[in-house]
């Protein structure tokens, strides 16, 4: 084939580890690809003649007529897993150890008042659909409101939209939360209150057990907040 | 979706990769089985590569044209579906990374793949021609033994068609059912063919299987057996057991004259007259039936449905009857039994002929169904037997069902030689000593001109016993030009003239030529003389030992399992392509190579240590050294020819593929080809 092959040879070199690294890891991933493709295609999906257009692989369609790309959906979020904004665990992580550092800080700084206030943070862990929601929040359309687990049109229909930006700056943000972000905290918070004070209303009015349920819900989605909106105040 | 969609390298190595990570599962001795959800929604559990390949929703032209390649080799050789994946999948990777490191090299430019591959191509098919075939007739066949006693006595043994057998079914359907299955197939091929090597009781079984055996479900699969005759799935429609010897009728009409034939009208002006056409249908039946009774007529096969009329007064004769057969299996009893279907006015009006012969004519139950079963006596070479095969679900029992069959195919494929395709077939009558010898030569080594011999004598084949008589004795004095007729002459980069292999001269006085490595002295265009090692084939002429020289792979070639026909051919590919000259073919040679080891690598990896198979390797590289064989493998075998023929479908699938430069999609669906 090559009729200069061995002229050319004589300056090949072999790869360094870093090369190495990199031609390991694109056929892991390469390896990979194709084991997704043959558990999918095992599981009834169609192999279709067309690529990706961003990455090239041949796409794939399930038993709804939906084209599927195995390597955009599935491997490349192996680079959003440590994103907290895109994934609920990293957010919980990041939350976790400002939390460690706040508390090893406010031992440093008073050792006698500081007890109490870092100890009721440091128990009460947000847990992840906090984050989760947070993380939807911020995926989804700004009116959806990011702490709830409602449907999100039980409570838009009936009042205004929550500020989105509420405790989610927090994850986002390395530094530390600055004077803006309290007031929208503290905005937030009295949004909450007025919410659950309506939603208390409603409920004394209400007669269909499906609504007293909903407002419930409501109440309990509206105090939890509350809760997170606190201990964010405190950090 | 219209448009042409460019069909690269790495497109081919995708889907190749992708249908290797399904099939290396149910792989090997030690393969699993593979859960596969169909589109209708129902499971399928397998370890058969052509059901699971079929069973893919494939869109992708690439993957339909694999599969399709696929499916066609297991037609032929009765398995090989998934060590052709793997093997095409390694080839195509390796082909990808030789194509990179050119365009990376060369221009610099990706996207250049296209004339790269069609030039490898090429040497692909060169590769086949010349290198493949002479490896496997100079260093395999030493290798290889045989299911035969002796070369002379053609007869399989026992011990040696169970171990071939035992292997295959091991791979195909799992420890489980392996010992029963090789145990039955063995004892129905013996008993068919009285273990003589008949190519043509094979060949008929492969091709009648499906009304050869019966598959019963809801029975455990040790009650499969062998009976003897032939079992028709039908039941009877009339019966009447009979022990004796008894005459066989095989009619595809009714028995019954019609009232009026297709194209006739017929007036009837009263009441009698139809009564009395009737009268005299009802009496042609009976006569009709009592000549076929005096005749010794105790059964008879139809194809079509008979009229009650005709039952009754079968029933009345003591006639057994049995309807709507199935076309194919009533044409195999023809075939067995030696009998014709018979028209009914020849009944009428004459005595029957084309009558079958028949020992006994019974009812058996198998499952849940009544069949009919016939002893026939046949004159000709046909199996009298027929098999029972039993499982307790139907997916099982389908998939045993196919696995005899294609142990037989496998056993017509070992038992055929295998002749090369591409090997010196021109068959001279004499070969002319007095005008000179038309000799094909088969590798030139180019030396410079101070007479320096070249030092390989790997080149330097041992001459073969047929050819030896052929050679005369004498001094090798050859002053004459030589005449070279339809070669050509490629220039290397280095200025040399290298004459392409197999091209044919005429070398002047036959008595000159001594040893198969003869030292020519060529002019060339050039102003050096260049002395040149030529090897020389001689054409065979059509006597018994020639034949051997056309025939690649004997009939009965069997190797140990584990791989090591891959390990062998590996080896001597190595070290052809470290003495070979040209590059192209020296690429090749290392690129199937190293594609040879990913079966034995997937025969030996357990999980994903690959220690054992580096351990067989090094071992066998030893062995194929030292000895020239591989030593302390397991004792099944496997046979060379379906080897060798996967090897070769596997390059020419390559070829077809890397020729491929876009695919353009229609909107108007085509219709698949009817399956073989």
């Amino acid at each position: 084939m090559a009729l200069n092959a061995d002229d050319e040879d004589y300056n090949w070199e072999p790869p360094t580890e870093a090369e190495m690294k990199v031609i390991q890891a694109r056929r892991e991933r390469q390896d990979k690809i194709s084991k997704l493709m043959g558990d999918y295609l095992l599981k009834g999906y169609k192999m279709l003649g067309e690529c990706c257009d961003e990455c090239g692989t041949i796409l794939l369609q399930d038993k709804q007529k939906k084209n599927y790309c195995v390597a955009c959906q599935e491997l490349d979020s192996d680079i959003d897993k440590d994103n907290p904004a895109l994934n609920p665990q990293a957010a919980l992580s990041q939350v976790r150890e400002r939390q460690l550092a706040s508390s090893l800080q406010g031992n440093h700084a008073e050792p006698g008042t500081a007890h109490s206030d870092p100890s009721p943070s440091a128990t009460v862990q947000p847990r992840p659909e906090h984050c989760e929601g947070a993380a939807s929040g911020l995926r989804t359309a700004p009116f959806a409101i990011p702490n709830s687990t409602l449907s999100s049109s039980v409570l838009a229909s009936s009042s205004p939209p929550l500020p989105a930006n509420g405790p989610v700056p927090v994850f986002l943000n390395s530094s530390p939360p600055g004077a803006p972000s309290h007031s929208a905290l503290d905005c937030a918070e009295d949004v909450l209150l007025q919410k659950l004070q309506w939603a208390t209303r409603e409920l004394q009015q209400s007669n269909s057990v499906e609504s007293s349920i909903q407002l419930c819900n409501l109440l309990r989605s509206c105090a939890e907040s509350l809760r997170s909106i606190k201990e964010l105040q405190q950090l | 979706m219209n448009g042409s969609h460019p069909v690269d390298i790495s497109i081919l190595v995708q889907v190749a990769e992708t249908l290797e990570s399904i099939v290396s599962r149910c792989f090997g001795p030690h393969g699993g089985l593979v859960l596969f959800t169909k589109a209708t929604g129902e499971l399928l559990i397998t370890r058969d590569g052509q059901k699971i390949l079929s069973s893919l929703l494939l869109e992708q032209p690439i993957a339909k044209i694999i599969v399709h390649s696929a499916v066609a080799h297991c037609h032929v050789t009765g398995d090989g579906t998934k060590s052709f994946i793997l093997l095409l999948a390694a080839l195509l990777r390796g082909l990808r990374v030789m194509v990179m490191r050119e365009t990376t090299r060369s221009t610099g430019r990706h996207g250049q793949h296209g004339l790269q591959l069609k030039l490898l191509s090429d040497h692909l098919l060169a590769f086949q021609t010349q290198v493949l075939d002479h490896i496997v007739r100079c260093h395999l066949r030493q290798c290889a033994s045989s299911l035969f006693l002796s070369d002379r006595d053609c007869k399989v043994t026992r011990s040696n068609a169970k171990l071939l057998l035992e292997a295959y079914f091991y791979g195909k359907v799992g420890a489980n059912h392996c010992q029963s299955l090789s145990t039955l197939a063995c004892d129905y091929y013996l008993k068919c063919t009285g273990g003589d090597q008949c190519n043509e009781v094979v060949g008929f079984i492969c091709d009648h299987f499906e009304e050869l055996h019966t598959k019963v479900v809801g029975i455990p699969s040790s009650s499969s057996r062998i009976l003897e005759g032939l079992v028709l799935h039908r039941d009877f429609t009339e019966y009447w057991p009979t022990e004796e010897e008894l005459k066989i009728l095989v009619i595809t009409e009714p028995l019954q004259p019609p009232l009026v034939d297709a194209s006739a009208t017929l007036y009837l002006q009263s009441d009698q007259q139809l009564q009395s056409s009737c009268a005299w249908i009802h009496q042609r039946v009976q006569e009709i039936l009592s000549r076929l009774s005096v005749s010794g007529v105790r059964l008879i096969l139809s194809s079509v449905k008979q009229t009650d009329l005709v039952l009754y007064h079968a029933k009345l004769n003591r006639i057994s009857v049995v309807e709507c057969m199935d076309p194919e299996e009533l044409s195999l009893f023809c075939s067995i039994s030696g009998a014709a279907p018979v028209s009914p006015w020849d009944i009428f009006l004459d005595q029957p002929t084309h009558l079958a012969q028949a020992q006994f004519c019974k009812s058996i139950l198998l499952g849940a169904h009544r069949y009919a079963h016939v002893g026939i006596t046949s004159k000709s070479l046909c199996p009298q037997y027929c098999i029972v095969l039993c499982g307790p679900v139907s997916g099982l029992t389908i998939q045993c069902a196919s696995a005899f069959h294609g142990a037989f195919k496998m056993l017509r494929q070992t038992l055929q030689p295998l002749e090369s395709r591409y090997g010196p077939h021109e068959t001279s009558e004499n070969i002319e000593l007095q005008n000179g010898i038309d000799c094909v030569v088969s590798s030139i080594n180019v030396c410079p001109a101070e007479g320096e011999a070249y030092g390989g004598t790997d080149r330097v084949e041992q001459p073969r016993q047929c050819l030896a008589r052929n050679l005369i004795p004498g001094g090798m004095h050859h002053s004459e030009p030589l005449h070279f007729h339809s070669c050509h002459v490629k220039e290397e980069c280095c200025g040399d003239k290298l004459l392409e292999p197999h091209c044919t001269c005429n070398i002047g006085d036959a008595t000159s030529i001594m040893k198969r490595t003869i030292e020519l002295n060529a002019k060339s265009t050039g102003d050096n003389s260049l002395v040149i090692n030529a090897q020389i084939d001689l054409i065979p002429s059509p006597t018994r030992e020639e034949e051997c020289l056309c025939t690649l792979i004997a009939p009965g070639s069997v190797f140990p399992v584990g791989g090591s026909f891959e390990l062998l051919l590996h080896y001597h590919l190595l070290k052809y392509a470290s003495h070979c000259l040209d590059p192209g073919t020296k690429a090749v040679c290392n690129l199937v190579a190293n594609a040879l080891l990913s079966i034995p690598r997937n025969i030996y990896t357990a999980g994903k240590s690959t220690r054992h198979f580096l351990h067989v390797y090094t071992k066998a590289m030893r062995d194929i050294q030292s000895e020239g064989r591989v030593r302390d493998g397991p004792k099944m075998l496997e046979s060379v020819s379906c080897k060798y023929q996967l090897l070769i479908s596997t390059l020419e699938c390559m070829r077809s593929l890397i020729c491929i430069d876009c695919f353009i999609v229609g909107t108007r669906r085509v219709s698949p080809p009817a399956s073989p």
